[in-house]
């Protein structure tokens, strides 16, 4: 069993470091002359240099079903093509992949390749817990992002104190669900009236996220964003 | 409405170059609706002046810009850039997020045309087309 690594530069070295030491076989495919020269001098692993879309490549690798194969080019059409072909022609069973536009990874979770990751969903979901602040946090999503839960606190000097519920205009596209008040779970309803330090948890679609965020955490004489 | 008769095509064609140009500008003179993508502007010059259909400037690896062209109601999709790999990720999406029936890609790379059939790919092949082509002039047993 051996870790064939495609693609990607500093991501491709550091990951390729850190697996040869603990005594993994490793393959590293680059598409970089000048890369594959450096990560011949500094890593323990075969290098080779090649275009590994290209099935003639990825059969120089000897590649068995049991083998990893790590994908990390900046072109999704290339780790859709790597893939794919390590997957349908080589039969490889472990395959894990970068992928850079967000709408691909549902497309990739439907040809097989479940192990996807997206830095950009990974730093979309860090700058939007920077955006909206400590008091929304988007504990889990559904679906690829379609429905989120989300969990806000109301602040000391948030408007919809001491309102009910039904009467703060939230949007249709989102329920709470829940309000966890000093320790203990409320099952709210219309009339349930809102308290200072209130964690509400809801479920949304994502686009009235913002417009929640506003409404629950917006202060008492601030303007509408 | 779209008139769905089956002398009145909705094709969209992905890459105007000279295939593609050429080709959504037969269908559009015969009466077919052609919508034509492209990621460079200048590759809509190559659409003749029978050209009547439409024409969508960017790029079909982006899932909103196939949306735009309403591939999932599309009869045909011609899948026609100059890269394979490109082409894959394009035949895929429209058959995995917009369920089109019949999608056909240009294919350069031999290699992959297996690829492309496992995913009930329609393939043209310019290189194994003139490959046999020539080879028909060939006697013997090249193949």
């Amino acid at each position: 069993m051996k870790v064939v690594i495609i693609g990607g530069e500093r991501i491709a070295y550091f990951l390729a470091k850190s697996i040869s030491s603990k005594g993994y076989r490793i393959y590293v495919v680059n598409k970089d002359a000048q890369l594959c020269e450096d990560f011949a001098r500094d890593l323990k692993a075969v290098i080779v240099h090649g275009d590994a879309s290209k099935r003639s490549v990825l059969e120089q690798l000897d590649i068995e079903e049991e083998d990893i194969i790590v994908v990390l080019t900046n072109k999704d059409k290339e780790n859709l093509i790597i893939t794919q072909l390590a997957k349908k022609i080589f039969g490889v069973k472990n395959i894990v992949t970068l992928i850079n536009n967000p709408d691909n990874i549902e497309l990739f979770n439907k040809l097989g390749i479940s192990a996807a990751v997206s830095t950009t969903t990974m730093m979309q979901r860090a700058v939007e817990n920077l955006l909206f602040g400590k008091e929304l946090e988007e504990f889990l999503s559904l679906e690829e992002g379609k429905l989120a839960f989300l969990k806000i606190e109301i602040p000391e000097n948030s408007k919809v104190i001491a309102k009910k519920l039904k009467d703060i205009g939230l949007p249709h596209d989102c329920v709470v669900g829940g309000i966890l008040r000093k320790g203990e779970v409320i099952i709210p309803h219309g009339d349930t009236i809102l308290d200072i330090g209130d964690i509400l948890f809801i479920i949304a679609v994502p686009t009235v996220q913002t417009e929640i965020a506003n409404l629950l955490t917006g202060e008492k004489d601030a303007k509408k964003i | 409405m779209r008139n769905k008769s089956k002398d009145n095509l909705y094709l969209v064609i992905i890459g105007c170059g000279k295939v593609g140009a050429n080709v959504a500008s037969r269908a559009s003179s015969i009466g077919h609706n052609v919508v034509v993508i492209d990621k460079d502007e200048k590759a809509f010059e190559n659409l003749t002046v029978e050209f009547t259909g439409f024409t969508i400037f960017g790029d079909a690896t982006e899932k909103d810009v196939l949306m735009e062209a309403k591939i999932d109601r599309a009869d045909y999709v011609f899948v026609l850039t100059e890269d394979d790999n490109t082409n894959f990720l394009i035949s895929m999406a429209c058959k995995y997020y917009f369920a089109v029936k019949k999608v056909i890609a240009r294919v350069y790379e031999p290699d992959n045309i297996q690829l492309f059939r496992e995913y009930d790919v329609e393939v043209i092949s310019p290189t194994v087309l003139a490959i046999d082509k020539l080879s028909d002039f060939v006697v013997g047993d090249y193949k």
